[in-house]
């Protein structure tokens, strides 16, 4: 036997064994998958995005399947990358239903892929669920909705709102009425900041806004906008600032005690990639919570972070539980009809309810797909305050639902598309 | 908004708090993208090429030094052994794929380069994870920052300020005072003659590359505890350099320093003044010295 034979027929070996092992269950699937194609992006700085949110729609997968998949079907996951550019996610997405014959899309991209994507599903009849784009347009707008795309994600009027209740309340507590404001340049900066002032003004008139910095997305260095506020002096500021981003910010703030001066208020503190990252999570900023095991604290949620924690060795992130969020609508809605086809399960999900670890506590635990504009509310939103060890956030403040549904549709009349 | 904005900004050149605040705040910036653009500059001055991968090396050097720091705890030795380890890497990458290059069309340096570009992202992602990382300021520099005028500067800013005018003095003078720095400045002359001479070229360019690389491989070592390290960060730094080499001059150190000063300055005084265009002063000074001046600052005529 030559040396390459030898390599041969031990890789050739090695391959058999771990087919064995990687099938411990080799019982034979009667039916065809369900097959989900998940466009996202998995490379470059949000590769983040892709990774995570995968693995939260996997493990919905794979415990479907191991209760013997749905309507003894099991359920497949297909996935690709479109690296964030907008003209690949469509191509992808056609790709999935048109050669790799997928009964459904799950879109896990950022808002603008996003819209776009939209359009296949709407052209190609096919459901989308969206799982990433927080942008409120996304399906508010009518002029550009269609049945065929739904969301279980976070939604930025909702984010907001919540942001800017519990703002008014610290800063009326703390008299911080000169406020200042640092966020990404681009539309989700711009949305989330200028929603988050509308509230926050609406609850406490009182507060100012002395000055806006908007550095764009990726900044590396954060220095100038740093000393412009040492040097202005407001009593808070808001920021959208996200992932990497949020902790280079902080890091570079912290060595000019910027946060000794001015309260910090940035919505995306309370997700684990930040806090995770961070040396020492510093303690006294305001945060929104993207995904914390503690919220909402109930059972459900507890479970769902160690579940994930056992498959893949860390905690989920905000993209995690969205797409889990988003496989129990699909599957959910598919056991009602008990069909794939998609006009059937599209009925189905129409104000579906389903008991999920996101849903809020004063909403039962339940997560809703709205029958209007088919995206999801009751999932668990909560501000509250930074400590350096677990939970890493104190003081939580919740919002009911009734509130937050209320100023939405004030919001959405207001913008014309809620008559 | 724009009066108000602008009385600000006369108001901090009144201030001496405030002049000292902004102005170190502009050597910060400038300093880590000399020492990037420093590289870049001295690889074009002398081997002609555009090293688009320059990026990747500097984030190479953040990611040395997250993996070096863990390992050894010590920061000093740290910057050393992985600013070094990025210059090996430089020397390697020159010696197997940048030298097949050197008389091809420019198109092909780019291709190889980006290639690169995308190879180093992913190597980083499947080595490192995909999730972005943060160092962390080394312990040592927790601690309040230094008063100095009223104003306060991180301690650990001053280190990457003084590190960078050390830099650029030392290779200001090795390249002009010393017989490497000469060898070095003839190559980029003209090669053919100085290997008539019996110098071993191709040394002098993996040398060169190699200190090319290391200076981007130490901007990335400082920036890493303060900022966020993930891959792909190079993207964020090698335009600004290509912008602070044109400005200075293709090929000229004292012009990288120059230009990377100037960027700095015009992005924290353009902030106190023009909050919501400061970025855009990096190209509109781009655009005027490629108007006054194309060959920029320190550049020299073409022959």
């Amino acid at each position: 036997m030559t040396r390459r034979d030898f390599l041969k027929t031990t890789a050739a070996g090695a391959a058999t064994l771990s087919l064995g092992t990687l099938t411990p269950f080799s019982k034979a699937w009667a039916q065809a998958p369900i097959k989900i194609g998940f466009v996202s992006i998995f490379s470059g700085r949000v590769a983040m995005l892709g990774e995570t949110g995968l693995k939260g729609a996997q493990l919905a997968a794979d415990e479907y399947n191991a209760k013997g998949g749905v309507l003894g079907r099991k359920i497949e996951i297909i996935h690709r990358d479109s690296a964030g550019k907008i003209e690949e996610a469509v191509r992808i997405a056609r790709d999935f239903v048109v050669k790799d014959k997928v009964d459904f899309l799950m879109d896990h991209s950022s808002s603008r892929e996003a819209f776009a994507v939209k359009e296949v599903s709407r052209d190609l009849k096919i459901i989308t669920m969206v799982t990433a784009s927080e942008t409120t347009d996304q399906s508010a707008d009518p002029k550009i909705w269609t049945p065929y795309s739904l969301r279980a994600a976070r939604q930025s009027i909702h984010d907001c709102c919540v942001a800017g209740y519990y703002a008014a309340k610290i800063s009326k507590e703390h008299g911080l009425t000169k406020w200042y404001s640092i966020s990404p340049d681009y539309a989700y900066g711009h949305d989330s900041t200028e929603r988050f002032f509308e509230f926050l003004q609406k609850k406490n008139p009182e507060v100012k806004i002395a000055g806006q910095l908007w550095p764009k997305l990726a900044e590396p260095d954060y220095t100038p906008h740093i000393t412009k506020m040492m040097a202005d002096k407001p009593h808070a500021f808001y920021s959208a600032l996200w992932g990497g981003d949020t902790v280079a910010f902080i890091e570079q703030a912290l060595m000019y005690g910027l946060f000794e001066q001015s309260k910090f208020f940035c919505i995306n503190i309370a997700d684990y990639t930040v806090l995770k990252a961070l040396k020492k999570v510093p303690e006294g900023l305001h945060t929104g919570s993207r995904y914390l095991r503690n919220v909402p604290d109930t059972p459900a949620n507890h479970q769902f972070a160690d579940s994930y924690w056992k498959k893949y060795g860390e905690l989920p992130t905000n993209w995690s539980w969205e797409t889990y969020s988003g496989m129990l609508f699909l599957m959910e809605g598919i056991k009602k009809v008990g069909s794939t086809d998609t006009e059937k399960v599209v009925k189905a999900m129409k104000g579906l309810r389903i008991k999920a670890p996101a849903g809020a506590t004063d909403v039962d635990g339940y997560i809703t797909m709205r029958a209007r504009d088919h995206t999801h509310t009751g999932y668990a939103i909560a501000w509250g305050r930074t400590i350096s060890k677990e939970p890493y956030v104190t003081d939580l403040f919740y919002l009911p639902w009734s509130e937050i549904l209320k100023e939405e549709e004030e919001y959405l009349k207001k913008k014309g598309w809620l008559k | 908004m724009g009066p108000m904005e602008l009385m600000k900004l006369v108001d901090c050149f009144s201030s001496l708090s405030c002049l000292t605040t902004q102005i170190t705040s502009a050597l910060i910036l400038g300093m880590v993208l000399f020492l990037v653009a420093s590289g870049l500059s001295l690889i074009f001055g002398v081997l002609g090429v555009l090293n688009f991968a320059h990026g990747a090396l500097y984030m190479l050097g953040a990611y040395f030094t997250y993996t070096l720091l863990t390992l050894l705890g010590n920061f000093g030795v740290t910057v050393i052994l992985a600013a070094i380890g990025v210059g090996v890497f430089g020397v390697v990458f020159e010696r197997i794929f940048i030298k097949r290059i050197y008389s091809s069309p420019l198109l092909y340096q780019l291709l190889l380069c980006y290639a690169f570009i995308m190879i180093l992202d992913d190597l980083v992602k499947i080595v490192w994870g995909y999730e972005f990382k943060s160092i962390g300021l080394p312990d040592a520099f927790r601690r309040p920052p230094v008063k100095l005028f009223g104003s306060f500067v991180p301690s650990y800013y001053l280190v990457i300020i003084i590190v960078g005018v050390v830099v650029a003095i030392a290779l200001w003078l090795f390249l002009s005072r010393t017989k490497y720095g000469k060898i070095i400045r003839a190559t980029a002359h003209s090669s053919e003659m100085v290997s008539a001479l019996g110098i071993n070229v191709p040394m002098v360019y993996a040398a060169v590359f190699g200190i090319g690389s290391l200076l981007a491989g130490l901007g990335g070592v400082l920036a890493g505890p303060v900022r966020s390290i993930y891959p792909g960060m190079g993207a964020s730094i090698i335009i600004e350099s290509f912008i602070v080499v044109v400005i200075g001059g293709l090929g000229s150190i004292p012009g990288a320093f120059l230009g990377a000063i100037l960027i700095g300055l015009m992005r924290s005084f353009g902030i106190i003044g023009f909050p919501l265009i400061e970025e855009s002063f990096t190209f509109i000074l781009m655009a005027l010295v490629l108007i006054i001046r194309p060959r920029g600052l320190f550049g020299k005529e073409e022959a």
